[in-house]
């Protein structure tokens, strides 16, 4: 990740040519195309994560896991079957939904030792908003919440989540409907007025 | 209305902002909140990915540290046989060389049943630590305010001297010295003194049906060359500034006495249980050893007994106590000459901390002991880190 451990001479951008060869790079755990990896979608699987966990210091956590879990799962990728972002939240997602079990287990925190993360809502309009958004994101099945981290949190075109859902465009485009319909109503239900939010 | 229909028109809305022109009202008046949901959902994506981004550089310091530890695979050193010069030795020169290393053996052995040398055992807890550890109780002496305690640990047998300035805790409640009993578990934090007993500053009591720990000998890790993952036995926190060591158990039984940078320290004390923590062990510098702690923060077997750590922001500080806002509300933390100040992941400077500069703001991890009656909490290790998110 240093600047002398080599640099990706392709050029690196959203489209997928150029993500193929980054990926071609990863496989091979090539430290420059892993600091890529790591500057490009950091933030996103960050953001992923921020909506379906409680805190901050988790998600900072998982997010950093789900890197070190695909830099040891390098070898087993396949850039056709997936792009890297989506293959990125696939893995996050899979240990948050463990991190959850495991909370769950715990049972509810009764202590300031049990709380995992610092950060709580602070009142500020973000604070609520993102709480607002991460209740009304638990409301939705599981394919509606992909398509809405894909569409908007990764803002993927409707072609690049059907690829990477393996779904066609048209059920992307059905399941992106009813997310968002499925999200008002529940959003709604928390003070938000289809026009009103500034 | 034709569903299909309304996933196009909104398709190429949430492409163009606009509501297409070819939508009919009752098309516009179903399509318009589902453009102001998909609005919100990208103004919280937009906040999340800043947050996201704030958080970069110390993710990217963590992914750095384990990419390098994946490009120097570690493996504990593992030892030749001793026997394996003799590998390929005519019989006779085998025979006599077996015989040789036999009387070596016995020489050892002997010397190790009247010296009490030579493992790693010794090095685990270091006259002038602080440290933390878990075990059995075997044994406990004594009345009243003074008691010794020994325990069974992952290492080996572990004394401890508790006087009534220990704060005791019994699932999490303040406790009784009368509750450390032969049988129970505890975790213990505390200072080594000289003859390396323990003077308990905090002690967890936990179950007393908990099985005593099989003690073991610890060897110390040089060298790595494969993976060593395991969890933490005991910690120990020398004063003079090295390395801290940790005790690591791994899933076979086989323990390992480990430098531990200073990062990887204050991450491990940071934690709400350190005793416990599940850790993978990658190569360091300066004869130290990183440690990435792996999966959740409590460890699975949340339910043994815990060092008590308080953790929140720093919101002020008069003279030597400490003002920090937790999730349950606001803990007055008192320093003490003797508190260890951990500050790598803060970037603060010591003396500047000391002075009282720049800790407002700071997330900080604090182990110590609760004095009941002030309902402060006496620092033994304050691990200060970054300034909190707002």
């Amino acid at each position: 990740m240093r600047d002398d451990e080599g640099s990706i001479d392709e050029p690196v951008g959203d489209g997928w040519a150029s993500d193929e060869a980054l990926a071609l790079r990863a496989v091979q755990r090539d430290a420059a195309a892993w600091a890529r990896i790591f500057e490009q979608h950091y933030a996103s699987v960050y953001a992923f994560l921020r909506f379906r966990l409680r805190g901050a210091a988790e998600c900072e956590d998982i997010a950093s896991q789900a890197f070190e879990v695909a830099y040891a799962n390098a070898h087993r990728f396949d850039f056709r079957g997936v792009p890297i972002g989506a293959w990125l939240i696939g893995i996050a997602r899979n240990l948050a939904r463990d991190h959850i079990k495991k909370a769950a287990r715990r049972g509810p925190a009764t202590d300031i030792e049990d709380e995992p993360g610092l950060a709580t809502p602070d009142g500020s309009d973000a604070a609520d908003l993102r709480k607002d958004l991460s209740d009304a994101m638990k409301t939705l099945t599981d394919d509606q919440q992909m398509v809405l981290h894909l569409r908007f949190i990764l803002d993927r075109s409707v072609e690049d989540t059907a690829r990477a859902m393996g779904r066609s465009e048209d059920a992307v485009k059905n399941l992106q409907r009813r997310a968002l319909a499925a999200m008002h109503r529940s959003m709604t239900a928390s003070g938000y007025p289809a026009g009103s939010v500034a | 209305m034709d569903e299909r229909r309304l996933d196009e028109l909104l398709a190429a809305a949430l492409e163009s902002g606009d509501l297409p022109a070819d939508a009919t009202p009752s098309e516009s008046e179903e399509l318009r909140p589902l453009l102001e949901s998909a609005r919100l959902a990208r103004t919280g994506a937009i906040q999340a990915k800043s947050e996201g981004t704030a958080a970069m550089p110390v993710a990217r310091a963590r992914f750095e540290r384990y990419i390098e530890a994946q490009r120097t695979p570690a493996r504990p050193v593992r030892r030749e046989s001793p026997l394996a010069w003799l590998k390929g030795r005519p019989r006779l020169a085998t025979v006599a060389g077996a015989a040789a290393v036999l009387v070596l053996v016995a020489l050892i052995g002997t010397r190790v049943l009247f010296t009490g040398a030579d493992t790693a055992q010794a090095e685990v807890l270091q006259p002038g630590d602080y440290a933390q550890v878990e075990g059995v109780v075997t044994g406990v002496e004594g009345e009243g305010d003074r008691r010794s305690v020994t325990l069974a640990s992952a290492f080996g047998t572990v004394h401890v001297d508790l006087s009534a300035d220990a704060a005791i805790t019994v699932g999490g409640r303040t406790g009784e010295l009368d509750a450390v009993t032969p049988g129970v578990e505890v975790a213990v934090a505390g200072d080594v003194g000289d003859s390396r007993r323990i003077a308990a500053r905090a002690v967890a009591v936990g179950s007393g049906d908990a099985e005593r720990p099989a003690a073991r000998v610890v060897e110390r890790l040089r060298k790595l060359d494969r993976a060593l993952a395991g969890s933490v036995v005991s910690v120990s926190l020398p004063r003079d500034g090295s390395p801290a060591r940790v005790v690591v158990q791994t899933e076979s039984g086989e323990r390992f006495l480990v430098p531990v940078d200073a990062l990887s320290t204050e991450r491990l004390l940071r934690l709400a249980k350190a005793l416990g923590a599940r850790v993978s062990v990658s190569a360091g510098a300066d004869g130290a050893f990183a440690l990435q702690v792996s999966g959740d923060d409590v460890p699975p077997d949340a339910d043994r007994p815990r060092v008590p750590t308080v953790r929140g922001v720093i919101t002020g500080r008069d003279m030597n106590v400490l003002t920090v806002r937790t999730p349950d509300g606001v803990v007055e933390v008192t320093v003490r000459p003797q508190t260890r100040i951990l500050l790598a992941e803060s970037g603060l400077l010591r003396e500047a901390f000391l002075r009282g500069e720049g800790a407002a703001g700071h997330t900080v991890s604090v182990t110590g002991a609760l004095q009941p009656a002030t309902g402060r909490v006496i620092a033994d290790v304050l691990v200060v880190g970054p300034r909190a998110e707002r």
